[in-house]
């Protein structure tokens, strides 16, 4: 329960078997499974429109006990389960459609499957293929039908008693890079030889403000992309995702460095909040201050290029990969 | 599907070329997206030509942005979500046709002649300003064509220099995520006896807005949204000491 929620809601006598009936579920999409009001950043827009979406209503092998707990849940706060239901809705994330997939009246819990395999509810879904920012999954406990109205009560149709929120986003405007697969329309496009393993793509300009809807990207060969979806936790695969990072960082760098005339005289809040101010903050730590910022900027400014690209390897965990792979190895 | 697409970059690039009086050819610039059959682009420029030709009419802007949202609608039947939710679409319409660029200039004519403050209207940033985007999605807040009534058709351009009621209480905020409800809505505003001005139409929009942060109202119905939205009015007026 978030504090909105609390603060939102005045209403009394009702039970939290229904107020908190929906903090278990879980959504999957593709091979990652997230808890409710959680945001899965999917890596691949590409292949975003081919993924499984199933909503869990509750974690394997507790069905019985979520059925149990509405009922009792709607005894306790005087709602007749026909009054109630289960909704899903999908809203496309960038242009705000929403579709209803699921409404599931309550005094038909029996027939609840405990996952619910959202893209055959409604393969047409307009969520299902807004590859450029991802979509939103709701689920709600809701009135399914106006009630006596009565102060401190729910009685309009819609009000909703309890709900889980689920964001899948394919836009990196908290990240440095969209990531994209490598393939050979790609390699044509860009020019790139059949060999060619890694590519990044910059903007124009990195020392101003960053634009978040033009995001760079760092292209990585689309066969490796899909063992690394494949095998996403296995040791390679985190090595080839930090060593694309690396390459990223490095190709900003260098960028930076080849143009420093354009930004060399400006001080650090000037550059703070463009690509280049984003890598610096990244290769300097989170925690770390703008004098510190201010300094590794003044380096690659004075052309220092090759100490600053040192520096980037410290933004990853690439030491510690590398090491256990190599231990790994004996 | 494969659609063209502009960098932002690009679109700001030949959004001050056009301004200085030029035609920039994007063709070299545009990025293909997407697999399969490319997008068939000639319902949206046949779209383009009616659209243009409407600048002729009247003088509420607003009521020909509303007929021309039909058109556009019409005219992207066959664009798929893909396209739809990617701003760099939106970009390569706004820029590269003629007809929009026109369009979009004459409806935001104060920002386009004083040169200032004019991207946000092509450039997709914010789908509730770029004039395109909005307009497709003033359609969409009415339902489109999930309405068997297509009642978009008359609703969209129905009510009189209603630029703030589109922009500020329908799409820039979720209600336009309930079509029915913007349907009532609307027609509410129809109503002479009924139409609100803008201070108590502001006031208004906020009540429905503090109602949908409870209410799941997209699965209202069109007399379930009309009964909702009677309902506010009456306590709308008691409070304002009208009835």
């Amino acid at each position: 329960m978030n504090r909105e929620r609390r603060l939102a809601r005045p209403f009394a006598g009702l039970s939290p078997s229904l107020t908190e009936a929906l903090d278990g579920t879980a959504l999957r999409f593709g091979d990652r499974t997230v808890p409710a009001d959680a945001r899965l950043q999917w890596e691949d827009p590409d292949r975003y429109g081919e993924q499984d979406i199933f909503l869990a209503w509750c974690p394997p092998g507790r069905m019985s006990d979520f059925r149990a707990d509405l009922r009792r849940g709607c005894s306790e706060s005087s709602l007749p389960p026909d009054s109630l239901a289960l909704v899903v809705t999908a809203t496309s994330r960038y242009l705000g459609l929403v579709d209803v997939l699921v409404v599931h009246s309550l005094d038909e819990l029996d027939e609840l499957e405990p996952e619910m395999d959202l893209r055959a509810e409604k393969p047409d879904a307009a969520a299902w293929r807004t590859s450029t920012r991802g979509c939103r999954v709701d689920a709600y406990l809701l009135l399914s039908r106006a009630l006596r109205e009565e102060p401190l009560r729910p009685w309009r149709k819609g009000v909703w008693l309890s709900r889980a929120g689920f964001t899948v986003a394919t836009d990196y405007t908290e990240s440095l890079f969209r990531p994209r697969r490598l393939d050979d329309r790609a390699r044509t496009r860009f020019g790139l030889s059949a060999q060619v393993m890694r590519y990044v793509r910059l903007p124009d300009n990195i020392w101003d403000e960053y634009e978040a809807d033009d995001p760079p990207e760092a292209y990585l060969d689309a066969e490796i992309m899909d063992e690394i979806a494949a095998r996403p936790r296995a040791l390679a695969s985190r090595i080839a995702q930090v060593e694309l990072v690396q390459v990223f960082l490095r190709s900003v760098l260098a960028d930076a460095c080849l143009n420093r005339e354009h930004w060399k005289d400006r001080e650090w809040p000037e550059i703070e909040k463009s690509l280049l101010g984003k890598v610096l903050r990244a290769i300097c730590g989170k925690g770390a201050s703008a004098k510190e910022c201010a300094h590794r900027m003044d380096e690659l400014a004075g052309g220092h290029l090759e100490r600053v690209v040192s520096e980037s390897e410290g933004a990853t965990e690439i030491r510690s990969l590398l090491r256990d792979a190599l231990r790994g190895a004996d | 599907m494969r659609y063209r697409t502009l960098t932002l970059q690009d679109c700001r690039r030949f959004a001050l070329e056009r301004m200085d009086g030029d035609h920039p050819d994007i063709g070299a610039a545009a990025v293909s997206v997407g697999a399969g059959e490319d997008l068939d682009l000639k319902p949206i420029r046949k779209a383009g030509r009616k659209i243009s030709g409407l600048r002729k009419e009247v003088t509420d802007r607003d009521r020909i942005e509303g007929k021309a949202a039909v058109l556009l609608y019409d005219g992207c039947s066959d664009v798929g979500f893909e396209a739809l939710d990617d701003p760099g679409f939106w970009r390569y319409l706004s820029v590269g046709f003629d007809d929009f660029w026109d369009f979009i200039a004459w409806r935001e004519h104060r920002a386009f002649t004083k040169r200032e403050s004019f991207l946000k209207y092509v450039d997709g940033k914010q789908p509730t300003e770029c004039v395109l985007q909005r307009m497709y999605l003033r359609i969409l807040a009415l339902g489109g064509r999930d309405d068997p009534k297509e009642q978009f058709r008359d609703l969209a351009p129905a009510l009189p220099t209603a630029t703030d009621f589109w922009r500020s209480h329908v799409i820039r905020v979720q209600t336009a995520a309930s079509p029915a409800v913007v349907r009532a809505f609307v027609r509410m505003q129809q109503k002479k006896k009924e139409r609100l001005k803008t201070d108590d139409l502001r006031e208004f929009a906020k009540d429905i807005s503090k109602v949908r942060s409870t209410v799941v109202l997209s699965i209202y119905d069109d007399d379930e949204a009309d009964a909702f939205i009677r309902d506010l009015r009456a306590r709308f007026d008691r409070r304002k000491g009208k009835s």
